[in-house]
């Protein structure tokens, strides 16, 4: 009999190093916050250097916990939830943030090493709010610290005798993209913590100068890429890993990424207009307040289980109570600090035109806020109609889609009108100068488009079904526009720069780009949105088909293979055979599939199943993707013969293996044609590349712009930040392009179940009714709001079939209840087909779209109430400004410059680029 | 060796780093020189764990280090006024940069440029003439700092008090917008026009003009200086519209 008493070293030593740093981060918030109130260095200094000895045992902690997971030390019950012996070394690492407990742990880590690099490079600058600054950081380690140490302790040992062997990671996690995801993903989040601890450092201190804007902005540029870095990365992930053929589905944990991101945004826009015109402070103090507020309130409805997801963690009622309460810590502090500090911040808002930057940036700021309320809102709509009234409604991906559709392009019109208006104001002939080629460059795209693909004229419904606007067509156009306005916005940039400095094209874009990096580098950030609005738009024209193939090629006569061939799109499939693989993980299922163009063979692809042993059952699946862009291979066997120009805009061909028979051989193949869908990934690109530029630190461009004694050298410093700006992207581009992971996965209520026949294929709609009835009602399987058109499990199967028969019901006389050959008829059994299931399940949590009244009038009064808000403020504000503005030229000039002094300040301005 | 901060910076830091180099010779040697998985992690852990004894220990250290602490006047300005000014003046100097740049974009008109411009080229120049002042030893005391700011806050006052809409005074007929007017010292005075001018420059500020008939009476500089705790607040509140003609 085993009676050993548990014991593990590092269990002892990363909790005595969770304590300690407990100790020292309360330490350093006395230390930091009294410091800086009794004017104090020695105790500012003192919570410094807490702060980075905080960081070096939360490192310690951190480090014995993947220690244990690398040394199998399952007398730690973390370690054994999380990963066992079988796994590689490489997701051992990773399986640190595979539960909760580490991805808290991750969260503190983060902060911490950030705060570090943050304090080190601003410790003299904000001398005097410094300790505030700490303190505030100090204080949000306090807390996620005590959720670790009294809630959930990772290094929680067994008190009777440890498993010898672990549960092991979970499958969905086990992949690359699951590496580098959460990481980014979290250093977003963690990045809005120093704008927000210098904001209150600020509030507090008093120092409510320009200064501090400076250091936020940059943090805050900091937190907007990798928050788009991470945001896509899932996306990045789900389009791989979860065999759906989309990337985004308004997941709650998306959501919960996604909301900070566009106050973020609103912020980097808002702070310009500080910075030009002294305005918006209070504005932007409270945009940093709530996008921090926001990051803590994603990480609580991901953390504490209040919102169901694909990948939220379970429900805990003791860490959503504390959740709750830091929360309201955070809105009282900072709240009753800005009012407290709101004198220092006022500012006289003046708008002298709704034609001018300021107020494109305003209406911007308007729009990013609505996109936030009204994601939080529909994310939070199940949860707030449980508690109102114990009903739970869902809201799905096309009710999203609808609601933010409009938005999204407004957003997009603004990113091209913003950049070609002035400062102050746009007179009406400017206006025509600037608007006009890139006007001229929409309406040709959408002309075009109209000529070429009439399918783009297809209406949408925008917020409500009966609003409803060529969508797609508005898209292409507003892409091309703003693309224009970007190119011509570099290309008059450069011909000034030319004429100012004599030098060529080249240089002159590269000083240009450098010298107003900001400028031209949110340029490249507009630029790399309105490339991912083009991929966005392709979504629209997803194909999907659904196949049952009984045999495979190989086992057919060669007069039968065409049984198992059929033809989608432009493309022709082949299933050529099943293979049935295992090894000590994993008995994985693939098929084998040949995929014709124009009657030549051009791709193999290997979509799979994979069982994994451990998991409780858990099958995944590996999708197989065929990029059709660029130059694409042409392959006979499995050697390319030829390469051909593909796509012009590009296709993805995106193949799941839905299900298999293996004795008989039998395949359930789902194939998608996703158009366009690398757009978005290049968009990514551009998106990041042009957030480096604005990042580019002056120090380096003061390098380069000091005089070298050779072109050579000039040459090669150019080189080397050119070779380092594409290489970032390229990296970043590799990872997005590479090849299929070793491992995939959708989770089993998502229709992958291990029963082996797939039901993907069965009950397929067979009239647009059927189709749209399929789209708004969502699965009941658990699958996390798919609907019952794309799940792929046997409950969607059944519920198909109730759809249809439905639909096809007949009177007492043999003759159908529903008309379905005119409109109001099929609007009629629509509306009839969706009754009848809120019947049958007890609720409204089977419809994708909500039907009260509550749901959309909210979100429509928030957008339109604030829309209209705005022109009425900033009639008032431009009225005002005009009374002030209106100066008859001349009389701003009515002092003479001082002579020597105005000589003084042209040579400064001779000196300055 | 002495015992100076920098000495002792530094044999701190040669400690540590001796730490931590015979810490991880110790764990490689122990390890037969494998560069393992849990090798590595254990070496991260020793740095980590001397990086704590090490910021630890400095954190104590700073706590009791009576020469770390600063007289108010540090606390006040970190930047000092010269970095307060600098960066003012970096900022307009950007802003005219970009007006400019913005004028030959065709983004705005020569006019409107050449107005915007021309506020910001007042408001260097006055950051230019305190930058000055200040590095000719010019801040002087405490009094004459006071002086300045009370000084600059009545000039905020004046431009608080502006009403707007009040009829404009007519340019001459034929006067160009962008032309160099003559220097009016009456320009800058309380009444409204000048006022309302982008940012009244220094120039005009350090030449006291004569009041408008009916206007405040503000306190002149020499007045300001005879007394060093109030300045002389004219006798009734009036606000400025009703004063000025």
């Amino acid at each position: 009999m085993n009676n050993v008493t548990p014991f593990s070293p590092i269990s002892l030593v990363g909790t005595i190093a969770l304590l300690a740093a407990y100790v020292v981060a309360a330490w350093s918030v006395a230390a930091g916050i009294a410091g800086n109130a009794r004017k104090s260095g020695r105790l500012v200094n003192s919570s410094v250097y807490g702060l980075y000895g905080f960081a070096a045992l939360v490192v310690l902690a951190s480090v014995m916990l993947i220690y244990g997971m690398v040394t199998h030390d399952y007398t730690i019950k973390y370690v054994y939830e999380v990963s066992d012996t079988t796994m590689e070394t490489w997701y051992k690492v990773t399986a640190f943030w595979g539960g909760l407990d580490g991805s808290l742990l991750l969260w503190v880590l983060v902060l911490a090493l950030f705060s570090t690099v943050a304090i080190a490079v601003n410790h003299r600058r904000h001398r005097d709010m410094i300790g505030y600054v700490v303190g505030t950081i100090m204080v949000v380690q306090v807390f996620f610290l005590s959720l670790l140490i009294f809630t959930k302790n990772p290094f929680t040992p067994f008190l009777t005798t440890p498993p010898i062997e672990g549960k092991g990671l979970n499958p969905l996690l086990q992949n690359y993209w699951m590496v580098i995801h959460p990481p980014s993903l979290y250093t977003g989040f963690v990045a809005a913590t120093i704008p927000f601890a210098f904001g209150i450092g600020a509030l507090a201190s008093g120092r409510l100068d320009d200064l501090w804007l400076g250091s936020v902005r940059v943090w805050m540029l900091i937190c907007f890429g990798f928050l788009s870095l991470g945001l896509i990365l899932g996306g990045r992930w789900a389009y791989e890993e979860l065999g759906w053929g989309g990337y985004w589905a308004w997941d709650p944990v998306e959501n919960a990424g996604f909301i900070p991101w566009f106050t973020a945004t609103a912020f980097l826009h808002s702070a310009i207009i500080q910075e030009q015109r002294g305005m918006m402070k209070r504005w932007n103090m409270l945009l940093v307040i709530v996008t921090f507020f926001f990051t803590i309130f994603g990480t609580f409805m991901t953390r504490a289980g209040i919102v169901q997801s694909v990948h939220a963690f379970g429900e805990d009622n003791v860490l959503a109570l504390q959740f709750v309460a830091f929360l309201v810590l955070i809105l009282v502090v900072s709240i009753g600090l800005l009012v407290y500090r709101s004198n220092k911040l006022a500012s006289r808002v003046q708008f002298d035109s709704f034609f001018s930057r300021e107020f494109a940036f305003l209406v911007n700021n308007w729009i990013l806020l609505a996109c936030a309320f009204v994601v939080l809102f529909l994310t939070m709509l199940p949860t707030i109609s449980e508690a109102l009234d114990g009903s739970r409604m869902a809201v799905g991906v096309e009710y999203f889609n609808k609601t933010m559709t409009p938005l999204g392009l407004l957003l997009l019109f603004l990113a091209g009108a913003a950049p070609l208006l002035a400062w102050r104001k746009t007179t009406r002939d400017r206006l025509h100068t600037q608007f006009l080629w890139p006007a001229i460059a929409a309406g040709a795209t959408v002309l075009g488009m109209v000529l070429v693909f009439p399918e783009t004229t297809h209406l949408s419904p925008i917020f409500l079904d009966f609003v409803k606007l060529p969508v797609t067509l508005i898209n292409f156009g507003l892409v091309a526009f703003t693309v224009a306005s970007i190119a011509q916005e570099y290309w008059r940039g450069v011909g000034v720069r030319r004429r100012q400095s004599g030098s060529d094209a080249m240089t002159s874009l590269v000083g240009l780009v450098l010298s107003k990096r900001r400028k031209y580098g949110g340029y490249i950030v507009h630029l790399g949105i309105a490339v991912m609005f083009w991929g966005f738009a392709g979504k629209a024209y997803e194909r999907m088909l659904d196949r049952t193939i009984e045999k495979p090629a190989a086992a057919l006569a060669e007069k039968d293979r065409s049984k198992a061939r059929f033809a989608f799109g432009e493309y022709e499939f082949e299933y050529e055979r099943l293979i049935h693989t295992s090894d000590d993980h994993k008995d994985a299922v693939t098929a084998e599939v040949s995929i014709f163009h124009a009657g030549k063979k051009i791709d193999m692809a290997y979509p799979a199943k994979w069982d994994y042993h451990k998991g409780e059952g858990q099958a995944t699946t590996e999708v197989a993707i065929v990029v059709r862009a660029g130059v694409v291979d042409v392959v006979r066997g499995d050697t390319v013969v030829a390469r051909e120009l593909g796509e012009v805009f590009g296709n993805d061909v995106y193949l799941v293996l839905t299900g298999y028979d293996l004795d008989a051989g039998l395949a359930n193949l789902r194939v998608y044609i996703n158009p366009h869908i690398l757009w978005v990934w290049a968009g990514i690109m551009i998106l990041l590349l042009g957030t480096l530029v604005c990042l580019i630190p002056q120090t380096v461009v003061d390098r380069l712009s000091r005089p070298r004694a050779t072109r050579l050298g000039r040459a090669a410093d150019l080189s080397v930040v050119i070779a380092l700006a594409c290489a970032a992207v390229l990296g970043l581009a590799n990872q997005a392009h590479a090849a299929a992971p070793p491992a995939e996965h959708a989770q089993a209520g998502m229709g992958m179940g291990a029963d082996g026949i797939g039901y993907a294929a069965m009950n397929r709609p067979a009239n647009a009714t059927q189709e749209r009835a399929m789209k708004e009602l969502l699965c009941v399987c658990g699958c996390a709001r798919e609907d019952i058109f794309g799940c792929k499990c046997g409950t969607a199967a059944q519920l198909r079939r109730q759809v249809m028969d439905f639909l096809a019901r007949v009177d007492d006389h043999g003759k159908p209840v529903f008309d379905l050959t005119t409109q109001a008829g099929r609007d009629v059994a629509y509306e009839a087909v969706l009754d009848d299931f809120v019947k049958t399940y007890g609720g409204e949590q089977v419809l994708a779209t909500p039907r009260t009244k509550f749901s959309w009038l909210l979100p429509s009064f928030a957008v339109l109430g604030g829309l209209g808000l705005l022109v009425a403020v900033g009639r008032r504000w431009i009225g005002r400004g005009t009374a002030v503005a209106a100066t008859p030229p001349g009389v701003a000039a009515a002092v003479a410059e001082d002579e020597s002094y105005a000589d003084k300040l042209d040579d400064e301005l001779a000196d300055t680029d | 060796m002495t015992d100076s901060p920098d000495t002792m910076r530094w044999v701190r830091r040669g400690a540590a780093i001796a730490a931590l180099a015979i810490g991880w010779l110790f764990i490689i040697w122990q390890n037969h020189f494998r560069f393992t998985a849990p090798t590595v992690f254990v070496c991260l852990g020793h740095l980590a764990l001397v990086a704590t004894v090490y910021n630890l220990w400095r954190t104590g250290a700073a706590a009791v280090d009576s020469s770390e602490e600063d007289d108010d006047s540090t606390w006040a300005k970190p930047a000092g006024a010269r970095g307060e000014l600098e960066r003012e003046k970096r900022t307009l100097l950007k802003a005219i940069k970009e007006a400019e740049f913005d004028r030959d974009m065709g983004k705005l008109s020569r006019r409107d440029a050449d107005d915007m411009i021309r506020g910001y080229r007042a408001r260097a120049i006055e950051v230019i003439k305190e930058i000055d002042l200040l590095d000719q030893g010019g801040a002087g005391t405490v009094r004459e700092q006071i002086l300045r700011e009370v000084r600059a806050r009545m000039q905020l006052d004046d431009k608080a008090r502006a009403r707007p809409g009040k009829p404009e005074p007519k340019l001459k007929p034929g006067a160009r917008p962008d032309a160099k007017p003559e220097a009016r010292p009456d320009a800058a005075s309380a009444g409204p026009a000048g006022e309302r001018a982008v940012e009244p420059p220094l120039a005009a500020a350090s030449v006291p003009p004569e009041p408008a008939a009916g206007a405040p009476v503000r306190p002149r500089d020499e007045e300001l200086d005879a007394d060093s705790t109030t300045v002389h607040e004219p006798e009734h509140d009036e606000p400025a519209k009703e004063a000025t003609p």
